[in-house]
């Protein structure tokens, strides 16, 4: 099946459908309550915003490898794709937030870091599931990213530089930050692109998954 | 006995050093205010006298915090080129009420001179500078409890915020005859300088500013007469003494805060609800079409409410200056108030202090600020001699009635933008 209709099915789907409601909700929400009432208090709408679009996402990401990681090669490069579908429909809340919070990080960079988190996530979730499903220990995927996650936070606490930490603000100077995951990101691209193409070139070769949500 | 005699040689030979010592000593030394006499919450003048060292860097620390607040640190530093013999730095500072204050000079392999002051030698009261060879002849003129600071230098400074806290500068003629620079800078400062007759004739050229008894400089008065004229005239013109702290402190409320741009709430809320619809409709109706065009739509709505929502710079400000004007001479007090929207690191060219207790630094090349997000600054520029008479139309506002209220009665505002001037009577 063609790529861009195994998207536009996903994206109709009832289960894209509910977490797309899901995570609009919490950003009218987070929007709303980080709101300030005075004329002269800081505006810092964006630091929340952004934090919570990207924490959002990034947990989506986290039970969609999950949940596909048996699925066919075809509908997890959909599934991939759905997410960077969802980070660009939300990214208006988070430019409008940055509009009236004038905070000292890179807009562009803000951007690209939270569509390449949920991408870079969903590949290792993905890529872990599959590895501990041989075991049958696959849900251990799911404490095991945000683990890595964390590990990474430690590793930048420790080196005192922001290279790996997920959640950082993206500031001009974070520029090595956003390079990693996008790094991570197209390399989850490509792997599941690779993975695509051979199983349309022979489909008798892979296995159909059975997993899935 | 030769024991006894090189004792003796030795003590000769120390006897005979001991001043060439004491004076090596005495090489640096570091002058606040006017003998010293350091004036709280004023620009103070300060000079550093030092010999034989190059490329000195001399700093000031002071800390300015509380118990409740912790430690506020105000740094100024200066570069001074120096050179073999005798060199003097001079220029000014702002000293507020502080809890320690140390200086030192150092050059690039070593510290040449450290000191600090007591902080309960802190004194608000403005001093009263008597320029003779025997300043306590005439304390007869000041009334009890004036702060007397004598000098016989007469290489009095001629910016006009040395005197910033300085009450009265009397000359009785005893010493060299001061620049008439000076006189003007102290009187438009809001001195009182009192020049007292008779005077030897090379005063001649300082009486030409004092053709009346009283006669007004921008925000003070030179006066001339014997020490009974000068004492009546003095004591009848105090009345009239501008309080400049609460003339800065008005100027600064009467200077409106910068606003940045504000969204109502509820637009926002509209907006965001009515894009998360048609973001839930065209993604569940139209895949991804529908992405998309919501993509897109999302995009365009922002290009076109990026300059109606977004202030176009990261720092905004508001900015009024007062002139307070009389004789062809101004004193300028400026207010500025300042918000920078990300929380950069703020420099201003030239000397400000901050109205509010806040951590600042002052260097050769300006003042700078580190203030958080959308913090409001509030600064005042060190006062200086400014051109009077400009033209501008009256400012006869209801905002400038308090003002008014505390300068003298006749006195006329004018007004153009960012800038008043009160021609004083």
């Amino acid at each position: 099946m063609n790529v861009f209709r195994a998207i536009d099915q996903e994206l109709r789907t009832e289960l894209v459908t509910q977490v797309s409601a899901g995570i609009l909700v919490a950003l009218v929400l987070v929007l709303v309550i980080s709101w300030p009432v005075g004329p002269l208090v800081a505006n810092n709408t964006w630091f929340t915003v952004a934090a919570a679009r990207r924490l959002l996402l990034a947990l989506l990401a986290l039970y969609l490898g999950y949940a596909r990681s048996r699925a066919p090669a075809g509908a997890r490069l959909a599934t991939c794709l759905t997410l960077v579908v969802l980070s660009l429909v939300t990214a208006p809340f988070e430019v409008l937030a940055f509009m009236v919070s004038h905070p000292l990080a890179s807009l562009p960079f803000s951007l690209v870091l939270t569509v390449a988190l949920p991408v870079a996530v969903y590949g290792a979730a993905l890529l872990l599931a599959a590895w501990l499903g041989r075991v049958r220990a696959a849900w251990l995927a799911v404490p095991l990213v945000p683990l890595l996650l964390t590990a990474l936070g430690l590793v930048d606490e420790v080196l005192d530089r922001l290279l790996f930490t997920p959640f950082a603000v993206a500031t001009p100077a974070a520029a090595g930050n956003v390079a990693f995951w996008s790094c991570l990101a197209v390399a989850t691209l490509v792997m599941l692109s690779v993975g695509a193409g051979v199983a349309r070139r022979h489909p008798e070769a892979v296995p159909a998954g059975g997993g899935g949500s | 006995m030769h024991e006894r005699a090189a004792r003796i040689r030795t003590a000769i030979a120390v006897l005979i050093l001991l001043p060439f010592l004491a004076a090596t000593g005495a090489a640096q030394t570091l002058t606040l205010g006017f003998a010293g006499e350091v004036v709280q919450n004023r620009w103070n003048p300060i000079v550093f006298t030092f010999r034989d060292a190059s490329n000195v860097t001399l700093s000031v620390r002071a800390d300015y915090g509380t118990l409740r607040t912790g430690a506020i640190w105000f740094d100024w530093s200066a570069q001074i080129a120096g050179g073999p013999g005798l060199n003097v730095f001079q220029d000014d500072i702002y000293l507020g009420e502080w809890q320690s204050l140390s200086w030192s000079a150092s050059t690039s392999d070593r510290v040449i001179a450290s000191g600090t002051l007591n902080p309960r030698d802190q004194d608000p009261r403005a001093s009263d500078v008597i320029l003779s060879t025997a300043p306590g002849r005439h304390l007869g003129i000041y009334a009890d409890g004036a702060r007397i600071a004598g000098t016989q230098d007469a290489a009095l400074p001629q910016r006009l915020a040395s005197w910033d806290g300085v009450r009265s500068l009397l000359i009785d003629g005893s010493t060299a005859p001061p620049r008439a620079a000076a006189l003007a800078a102290a009187a438009a400062a809001g001195a009182h300088v009192m020049l007292l007759t008779p005077l030897p004739a090379s005063f001649d050229e300082l009486l030409l500013l004092a053709p009346e008894e009283a006669n007004r400089y921008g925000a003070g008065y030179i006066l001339v007469g014997d020490a009974g004229t000068l004492a009546r005239v003095a004591s009848e013109l105090d009345s009239q003494r501008i309080d400049l702290a609460a003339l800065e402190l008005q100027l600064a409320g009467i200077n409106a805060p910068p606003r940045p741009p504000r969204l109502a709430l509820s637009i926002v809320l509209y907006c965001v609800v009515t894009f998360s619809v048609l973001v839930l409709v065209l993604l569940r109706f139209a895949g991804i079409a529908g992405a998309l065009t919501v993509a897109a739509l999302g995009a365009l709505l922002l290009a076109v409410s990026w300059s109606a929502v977004r202030s176009s710079e990261d720092r905004i400000s508001t900015e009024l200056e007062l002139h307070l004007s009389a004789g062809g001479l101004s004193r300028s007090l400026q207010s500025l108030k300042l918000i920078d929207l990300p929380g950069n690191t703020v420099s201003l060219a030239g000397a400000w202090r901050p109205t509010d207790a806040w951590e600042y630094r002052i260097s050769a090349g300006g003042t700078s600020f580190h203030p958080e997000r959308w913090q409001l600054l509030s600064l005042v520029r060190r006062p200086v001699l400014a051109e009077a008479g400009r033209a501008l139309a009256p400012a006869e506002a209801p905002e400038f009635d308090a003002l008014l209220s505390l300068l003298p009665a006749g006195t006329v505002l004018f007004g153009g933008p960012g800038l008043l001037e009160a021609h004083l009577p």
